[in-house]
């Protein structure tokens, strides 16, 4: 039993007790406990009944109404002066707004003072006019909680908006920055999701998984696969044991394996997060189909996982929404600042130009513009990469197209695009890394390579995916200095979504960069 | 007459920098400047230049908007958009805002000088230096490039041809046929014939049957 609902419980039977001894305080006091004591034993009943109640929860709810109705009937039917029972009417309020809050309150008062007025009436035609004072105490007794309720309520609406989601998030996102800063496997989506298979092989055997998370268009995406599985089973939300294991939020298993249906086993297990469901691990097995108990220990393993990539998953949203922010900034910075003021000594030098006199002057002068025509066009493009986003909506090939193409127009390069996407998607923080080591390598190649041609190859079919720039410039021969940068940067960006990069010269001259994620031999397969 | 030129932008060292260019053209003077949208919508109703040259970022919004304003008010008056950023879409927004000349900040002054003459001379009309490779690589299919052989494939897919029907008719074995077709579908991000036409129609890609 959890410590709330043990309060709320103690709130309760402490609120009947002391509404029956009020009662009894005040039959004693007026002297007319002998003749109330038949409805004060009632009353002791109904509060007994109305307190051992716990389950279910619907059951706990009809209680307390009845409670309200017969505590009303008590008031206004039993022996004995009616302000003896009436404070016990309080006690299925108070019991009501400890279950539903206002409503609840608002629920016990009404019923009990809707039956309070239909005994009064029923009892005014047999004359017994005396009651009808009480009627009217219980009245200004029940707007007057029921106000106080309402202002509490709205109160508590006020206070919630403001300060408390800020400090809400602001709880949240330290504990994040502790979590990610002392995870042992951080918060990285593919290596959690590999321990998660490497847990399961452990627990249930298996000869090939994979884990698959759900993307906006309800497709499933897989993220990771165990070595023996270069290519993911193509699974859909709603088709066979994916679908059932999907819409029963519970693991399912068959005879016959994903890729051979004659032999083996399979199973789907849903990854659950409360009530939703994030994604699926799918495996198959060559032996027996696996006991409930195996299942049972799979599923604990996919929640575990769910929690875990969606947490990562959140971490990453988070981060990229800090880069995106980041580079705008930048953008704006060097777009305001610096490349202005280049341009604008450019044209005061085009000035200088024009009424230069003296031919060696003039030669300077020209040499002079043409360094800060350069360097006006490397800021431009540098906004212009700081600016390129991926658009919603917009696949990493169509991203990667039209920053080649512009690039390459920009600065003379003839571009070929080899372009195969499979219809499933990489997760997005690996698509913009993706772009932004093409990025950094089509820069490099314009920089200084010198090279007339530029070649821009993409495959992705998830997990895998393998994008590889090369160009026919002078290769890496002397290339030193500044150039390391742009490879640190690059490999840095692999690194973060685990994949390998290379970067070798082109055997007919000029260099070749590639990423590759994941081991699929179709993704390298005919190159040119 | 010389033509009288507004110039808007909020750097005032670019402004000084073309201002000193366009001084040096007998055809040519600076009738007043702005570094705002509401300066450019302003000076333009209240000046009426020959040609308005704007910088497409300003401190209280896009110059195109700018553009807009004006081209609505005065259909005939020459409107330059510089700007330092870089991209086609850059242009084709100008295009469209209903500039007569686009010009990017790395140009030299002459270039500004020359789309100013320009906008001055045909208004309705517009000039880029880069707007022929622009227009062709806004022309250049932008889906997915299929070989000649999965061109033929699909289209006999589309005819409604079996597997070992294309084999027969592309004399190559139904596996090849097979391979091409799973390229075809996987190129057009399809999982079946049906959905791969689909995209393929949606796409261009398709000719009419050749039998209607």
């Amino acid at each position: 039993m959890t410590p709330a609902k043990f309060s709320r419980r103690t709130w309760e039977v402490l609120g009947r007790t002391v509404a029956l001894l009020i009662c009894l305080v005040i039959a004693i006091g007026s002297h007319h406990l002998d003749v109330a004591r038949d409805g004060l034993l009632v009353l002791v009943g109904v509060a007994v009944i109305a307190s051992v109640t716990a389950q279910p929860v619907w059951l706990r709810y009809s209680v307390i109404l009845g409670e309200a109705v017969a505590a009303a009937l008590v008031v206004g039917l039993a022996a004995g002066p009616p302000e003896v029972y009436l404070t016990y009417l309080l006690a299925p309020a108070v019991a009501g707004a400890l279950n539903l809050r206002v409503l609840g309150l608002l629920t016990s008062l009404g019923i009990s003072t809707v039956t309070l007025v239909i005994v009064v009436v029923l009892k005014l035609n047999s004359a017994v006019p005396g009651s009808v004072i009480y009627l009217e105490i219980w009245l200004a007794v029940v707007i007057a909680v029921a106000l106080a309720g309402l202002a509490i309520r709205y109160m508590r609406s006020r206070t919630a908006s403001g300060n408390t989601d800020y400090a809400t998030a602001n709880r949240l996102l330290t504990s994040l920055r502790d979590v990610a800063r002392q995870l042992p496997n951080g918060l990285d989506t593919v290596s959690l999701a590999d321990t998660a298979l490497e847990q399961l092989s452990q627990v249930i055997g298996l000869s090939a998984a994979a884990v698959y998370v759900r993307t906006d268009g309800d497709a499933l995406l897989p993220i990771a696969t165990t070595a023996n599985l270069p290519d993911a089973w193509p699974g859909s939300i709603d088709r066979g044991i994916w679908g059932q294991a999907w819409d029963t939020s519970t693991s399912v298993a068959r005879g016959g394996s994903f890729s051979q249906p004659g032999k083996g086993v399979a199973a789907v297990i849903p990854m659950n997060l409360g009530g939703r469901r994030i994604g699926v691990i799918a495996c198959e097995g060559h032996g027996d189909l696996w006991t409930p108990a195996q299942l049972s220990r799979a599923q604990d393993i996919a929640d575990d996982t769910a929690l875990r990539i969606d947490t990562a998953r959140l971490f990453a949203e988070v981060q990229a929404l800090a880069t995106a922010e980041e580079r705008r900034r930048l953008s704006r910075e060097i777009h305001d600042g610096v490349a202005q003021e280049v341009a604008a000594l450019g044209f005061l030098v085009d000035a200088a130009r024009a009424s230069a006199t003296d031919p060696v002057v003039s030669e300077d002068l020209n040499r002079i513009r043409e360094e800060l025509t350069r360097i006006t066009t490397e800021l431009r493009l540098s906004i212009f990469d700081l600016r390129s986003e991926m658009g919603t909506g917009m696949r990493l090939g169509e991203a990667l197209a039209d920053y080649a193409r512009s690039v390459g127009s920009a600065s003379g390069l003839t571009v070929h695009l080899v372009l195969e996407e499979s219809p499933a998607r990489l997760s997005r923080s690996v698509e913009v890394e993706l772009l932004r080591i093409a990025q950094e390598a089509i820069t490099n190649t314009r920089k200084h390579a010198e090279a007339r041609t530029l070649w821009v190859t993409l495959r992705v079919a998830p997990p895998n995916a393998y994008l590889r720039v090369a160009d026919d410039g002078r290769g890496l021969v002397g290339r030193t200095g500044p150039d390391h940068f742009g490879l640190e940067v690059m490999r840095e960006r692999s690194t973060r979504i685990g994949a390998a990069l290379t970067v070798r010269p082109r055997e007919s001259g000029g260099t070749i960069v590639e990423a590759t994620l994941g081991t699929s031999p179709k993704a390298q397969a005919q190159l040119p | 007459m010389p033509i009288s030129v507004l110039l808007i932008d909020d750097h005032h060292l670019i402004r000084e920098g073309l201002r000193r260019a366009f001084e040096r053209e007998h055809d040519c003077h600076i009738v007043g400047e702005g570094g705002t949208v509401a300066d450019a919508v302003r000076e333009a109703t209240v000046l009426i230049p020959d040609v308005a040259i704007i910088d497409v970022r300003l401190p209280d919004g896009s110059g195109l908007d700018a553009v807009r304003a004006i081209r609505a008010q005065h259909p005939t008056m020459g409107i330059v958009v510089l700007t330092m950023y870089a991209g086609d879409d850059q242009l084709f927004a100008a295009l469209e805002a209903g500039a007569s000349a686009f010009v990017p900040k790395n140009a030299p002054a002459e270039d500004v000088i020359l789309a100013a003459r320009h906008a001055a001379a045909s208004p309705r009309s517009f000039s880029a230096a880069d707007l022929a490779d622009a227009m062709r690589r806004r022309l250049e299919p932008r889906g997915p490039q299929l070989s000649p052989r999965e061109k033929e494939v699909l289209q006999l897919l589309a005819d409604g041809f079996s597997v070992s029907g294309i084999s027969k008719q592309l004399f190559i074995s139904e596996s090849t046929t097979k391979t091409h077709i799973s390229k075809v579908y996987d190129k057009l991000g399809a999982g079946n014939r049906a959905q791969a036409l689909m995209s393929a129609l949606k796409l261009g890609l398709l000719r009419q049957s050749r039998d209607a």
